[in-house]
């Protein structure tokens, strides 16, 4: 009888205390989560800064309430907006807890990933973007595969752009970086910062590499951007050893690598130069031009990155609601907002958002001016004909505009960088180890082994010294001392 | 148990005289249950997962390949050996400052010491990474580099308090008469530091050592703020890396339970070596 | 007299080094300014300021707060469970206790990311944060409580059985009484633990969810442009932990210096 009790008590402390540990944990979760939504909610992740939240600075009253905000108040539908620095770090998130969100707003190459890994889902375009979507931006999606057959997408794109150097505008001139392998020049050692992103330093690294080869490419040829495009899109072993030895050499004159730090640090004239996307070259010119200092935004003679980012679906997203939102963010009042709050250019075009180019840009007798008729223009991908009407007079040549819209010149030597296999990731990823890390020569491998063997053998000889000794020496002196110490040291460790 | 329901149920008088009351006592031993569960669950079966990892390919196979490729990849390597150097060096450099300072407090009158040394411990109840902030700025203020030497600097700063609080203690608790002895007897002054009080204080020494040689090895956010471009990092990093898969680099769980395997036997062997299983008088345990 | 004059000389050289960054901090924190070293006008602007990371200093203190409970209710329950159990068992729990003590942050905080992967759960979520934390911080309430519990007079316990009190009684009205100074210093570690806490937090942490320790390091180490703005607010918070811990200090001190006055005094 006794025993039995005593096993029953075991037991039942056992399970109250499993249970304990079991409800406690998600208890506390609700309690510090704050109480739950009863409206309804999507999560949207994206990069942190990349929608217009308010600018409580702003002059007119509109101006100083959240996108988000906004869009609660019109459907009701609450947006809980979570941010990543890299397209990595969100798909290793997405990759551990595909139900974290609804909407993703990925890179192209990323968008792409997901969509062969099957993390994402296809879905019918909301009428805004099928309306206002340029027809750019949906025929490169369309060169991708990102547009299915049946009519629906995988992604609906909300900001695009180009890579480029930001550069001080007082002390180098466009020619100073005419190419990619321009900031290698002493005049510029620490005195730049590139991202750091494997994927965004390989894009400059590559087209270091194989710059003769870029710059001899015939620019009227039918095939030129294809050709850009297959460069950029090396990386074979080979290419990515010659990329290792080039990065190596970039390193040794950078100021140093940055996650989004580089756009302060060029106002602020710690650095000249930056590797940087083009809507962080619009930001920080605007702010340069803030505190008086003059940036500018060049895109190298051999060619550069164009990118996308889209809104994507994860597959257990709430499509009705998120599709609401990304209607809404395709509205191009909306877009203008945002373009006006980030810096980036919309993939939303339409005469109010020609208006809102001319308003900022365009000046009567501009020494330039600009053809964005591939952007704008209904017809143009298809006739090949450019339309007078969507070019641009203007003086902001080299800065803010071309930052934002690069002329049709520019945007034909600009290729999409596409997702490389896994294979090639993991070779790449060692590279980039190697590039982000100090590798020891072998020599000083051996003789830093060498020197931490030797200060073990010295330890375990120190330690053991007692008994060393007990062989070499008579008893009568050995025993005295080390027993001494033992027994103070046992009361010290008390 | 039926027929005593009955026997019960006949016989009402033995209820009302010895009402039995269903009550719940348990044994002291059994309260330690729910931390052991704990740590068993969350200790000791992710270090068996880390094991297994290790051990196992990305397709789950048992495999020695990610020890192959860690050992061969001089980058890793050296990352590991510059860890363990900088971990060394940082020691030594914490103890040739902490240990004067703890001597002298100990020597002191017993109500300033206390003074000095909570100005000392003071800094630790600052977080730790705001801590590493105004070193930087300070850095930067003075104009040191990023670099291996400003991580130095920065690795001392932050784990000097740890360093001092061992040492003093085990000096404070000294018996005193010992080193007159030792004077008596004819040692000079030297003589009664190296023979009585430097062996006297080694477990003081062994415990702070411990809190800042193996911290120092995984404590990448020191290296990542003091490091700019140099490439200058620990192991730490590594392991992390593999596991958030930072910068755009791919998460690979395999490799980095390897790292995390190599860096326990590591620690298990420097608690070896120092014995340090058997000394609880850690830094941060000993505090006021 | 010369050797007096070295050894202050030398403490006070250490203190510069460990209190001069920390003074550059609160002197510039009072500059309108952003940068250190170009001092513009004294302001409390970055103290108006607070409030933008207020949700960051309270996820901070409700982790240490909430985490340091829980760890020190486990960790007292182990310290009893092991000091009275006999034999292998407690020696055992005793010997587990010591491996999140001595083991990298890396490790355990990479550890626990295998186990949710295991179990199928997302890493990153408050509860993987909150058993993270738990799981460095327990070992050490019980490592702080286990000595109070070798102090105490083993007999008191069995002479309350003996006087009729039932075990738990005995428990609560005699043991911890005895080891409250232990559960308390456990437990203020356990808060400075959590509080100090980077990796783990960083590791197992929700997207989104930062505590201080991960706000500043993407403000100083990553140096992202939205975090960089928040440096100067930080400053601020600095100063306020530091005459907080200060004032602390100083009081504990007093009172020590007091309670030892009157001890004095009666002992006359």
């Amino acid at each position: 009888m006794k025993t039995i009790s005593k096993k029953l008590r075991f037991l039942i402390t056992m399970l109250v205390s499993i249970f304990a540990i079991i409800t406690i944990f998600p208890l506390l979760n609700g309690v510090v989560e704050a109480s739950a939504e009863t409206t309804k909610t999507i999560t949207v992740f994206s990069w942190e800064d990349y929608i217009d939240l308010g600018d409580e600075e702003a002059e007119e009253d509109y101006l100083k309430e959240s996108i988000l905000d906004i869009f609660e108040q019109k459907t009701g539908i609450h947006v809980n907006y979570q941010t990543f620095a890299t397209n990595e770090e969100m798909y290793n998130e997405i990759k551990k807890d595909p139900t974290a969100c609804d909407i993703i707003c990925p890179s192209e190459y990323m968008i792409m990933k997901m969509r062969d890994e099957g993390l994402i889902k296809p879905y019918q375009a909301p009428a805004n973007y099928v309306k206002y979507g340029s027809p750019y931006i949906k025929s490169v999606f369309d060169d991708i595969g990102l547009n299915l057959d049946d009519g629906t997408t995988y992604a609906v794109g909300y900001m695009w752009g180009t890579m480029g150097y930001i550069y001080n505008m007082e002390k180098h001139t466009e020619e100073d970086l005419k190419h990619w392998s321009s900031i290698l020049d002493d005049k510029f050692k620490g005195k730049v910062t590139i991202k750091d992103s494997i994927r965004d330093t390989y894009i400059m690294a590559i087209a270091m590499v194989y710059e003769d080869e870029l710059l001899s490419l015939d620019k009227t040829a039918p095939d030129y951007t294809a050709k850009v495009q297959e460069i950029f899109n090396r990386a074979e072993p080979d290419d990515i050893l010659k990329v290792e030895s080039k990065l190596q050499e970039i390193r040794g004159n950078l100021y140093g690598f940055e996650v989004d730090s580089g756009k302060s640090d060029i106002v602020t004239g710690k650095i000249d130069v930056n590797f940087a996307w083009s809507g962080d070259a619009v930001a920080a010119i605007d702010e340069g031009d803030g505190v008086g200092k003059t940036l500018g935004y060049a895109v190298p003679e051999e060619g550069s990155n164009v990118w996308f980012d889209g809104f994507v679906l994860t597959k257990e997203a709430d499509t009705e609601n998120s599709l609401e939102f990304i209607d809404f963010i395709c509205r191009p009042d909306i877009a203008i907002r945002n373009m006006d709050y980030i810096g980036y250019v919309s993939c939303i075009r339409g005469d109010e958002v020609f208006d809102y180019v001319c308003e900022s840009y365009a000046v009567e007798d501009g020494e330039y001016s600009v053809d964005l008729s591939y952007f704008f223009d209904d017809n143009f991908m298809e006739t090949g004909v450019s339309n007078a009407q969507y070019v641009v007079k203007t003086d902001e040549i080299g800065r803010m505009f071309s930052a934002q819209y690069a002329d049709w010149k520019v945007i034909q030597r600009c290729a999409v960088m596409e997702n490389f296999g896994n294979d090639t990731l993991v070779t790449m990823n060692a590279m980039w180890s190697r590039v982000k890390l100090i590798t020891l020569s072998p020599l000083a491998i051996i003789l830093i082994v060498v020197a931490i063997v030797l200060c073990v053998a010295l330890i375990i000889v120190y330690k053991y010294k007692d008994k060393i000794f007990k062989t070499k020496i008579p008893k009568k002196k050995s025993t005295a001392k080390p027993n001494e110490f033992k027994v103070i040291s046992k009361e010290e460790i008390r | 148990m039926k027929p005593e329901e009955k026997v019960i149920k006949k016989e009402p008088f033995i209820r009302e005289y010895k009402p039995r009351k269903l009550k719940f006592t348990f044994s002291r031993q059994q309260l330690c249950i729910p931390y052991a569960l704990f740590l068993i669950m969350f200790v000791i079966f992710p270090l068996l997962l880390v094991v297994y990892y290790a051990f196992t390919g990305s397709d789950g196979s048992f495999t020695f390949n990610n020890f192959a490729e860690f050992f061969t990849d001089t980058t890793k390597i050296s990352t590991l050996l510059i860890s363990i150097l900088v971990a060394l060096l940082v020691t030594v450099i914490c103890l040739l400052i902490a240990y004067p300072v703890a001597y002298i407090l100990s020597k002191m009158k017993q109500s300033t010491a206390f003074v000095l040394l909570l100005l000392f411990i003071t800094p630790m109840w600052i977080n730790f990474v705001l801590r590493a902030m105004a070193m930087k700025e300070l850095l930067s203020l003075i104009g040191i580099p990023l670099g291996s030497f400003a991580n130095i600097i920065g690795l001392t700063y932050d784990f000097l308090p740890f360093m001092i609080m061992p040492i003093y203690s085990t000096l404070i608790k000294m018996d005193k008469s010992l080193e007159e002895a030792a004077a008596d007897l004819g040692a000079n002054k030297f003589q009664v530091f190296k023979d009585v009080t430097l062996p006297m204080s080694m477990p003081g020494i062994i415990s702070g050592a411990m809190m800042v040689f193996l911290p120092v090895m995984s404590c990448y956010v020191i290296t990542d703020t003091f490091s700019g471009s140099t490439g200058f990092s620990v192991i730490g990093k590594l392991i992390a890396w593999s596991f958030l898969g930072e910068n755009g680099t791919l998460t690979n769980v395999n490799g980095g339970a390897t790292i995390a395997l190599v860096m326990l036997v590591i620690m298990f062997l420097t608690m070896l070596l120092t014995g340090g299983f058997k000394n609880n008088n850690n830094a941060r345990g000993t505090n006021l | 007299m010369i050797k007096k004059f070295f050894t202050r000389g030398y403490i006070f050289l250490v203190l510069a080094f460990i209190y001069i960054p920390i003074f550059i901090l609160v002197i510039y924190s009072f500059n309108s300014g952003k940068t250190i070293g170009a001092w513009e006008m004294f302001s409390f602007k970055w103290y108006g300021k607070l409030g933008e990371i207020g949700d960051v200093v309270l996820n901070t203190v409700l982790l240490a707060v909430i985490s340091a409970v829980i760890a020190t209710i486990l960790g007292t329950l182990g310290a009893i469970g092991i000091y009275y159990s006999k034999g292998k068992l407690g020696k055992a729990v005793n010997g587990i206790s010591q491996v999140p003590v001595v083991n990298s942050e890396v490790v355990t905080a990479c550890a626990l990311v295998m186990l949710f992967m295991i179990a199928g759960l997302a890493h990153r979520t408050l509860f993987g944060l909150y058993v993270g934390h738990i799981v460095i911080t327990a070992p050490f309430v019980m490592l702080s409580v286990m000595p109070k519990l070798k102090q105490m007079d083993s007999s008191l316990y069995e002479a309350a059985l003996d006087l009729g009190a039932t075990p738990t009684q005995a428990l609560f009205k005699v043991v911890l009484p005895e080891i409250l100074p232990g559960i308390f210093t456990g437990f203020m570690l356990a808060i400075t633990l959590s509080l100090d806490d980077y990796i783990v937090t960083a590791t197992l942490a929700p997207l989104g969810y930062d505590t201080i320790s991960t706000a500043v390091y993407k403000a100083i180490a990553l140096t992202t442009d939205k975090a960089s703005e928040q440096v100067p607010i930080y400053r601020a918070l600095t100063t306020i932990i530091f005459i907080l811990t200060v004032a602390v200090v100083v009081f504990i001190n007093v009172r020590a210096n007091r309670i030892a006055k009157k001890r004095a005094e009666a002992g006359l």
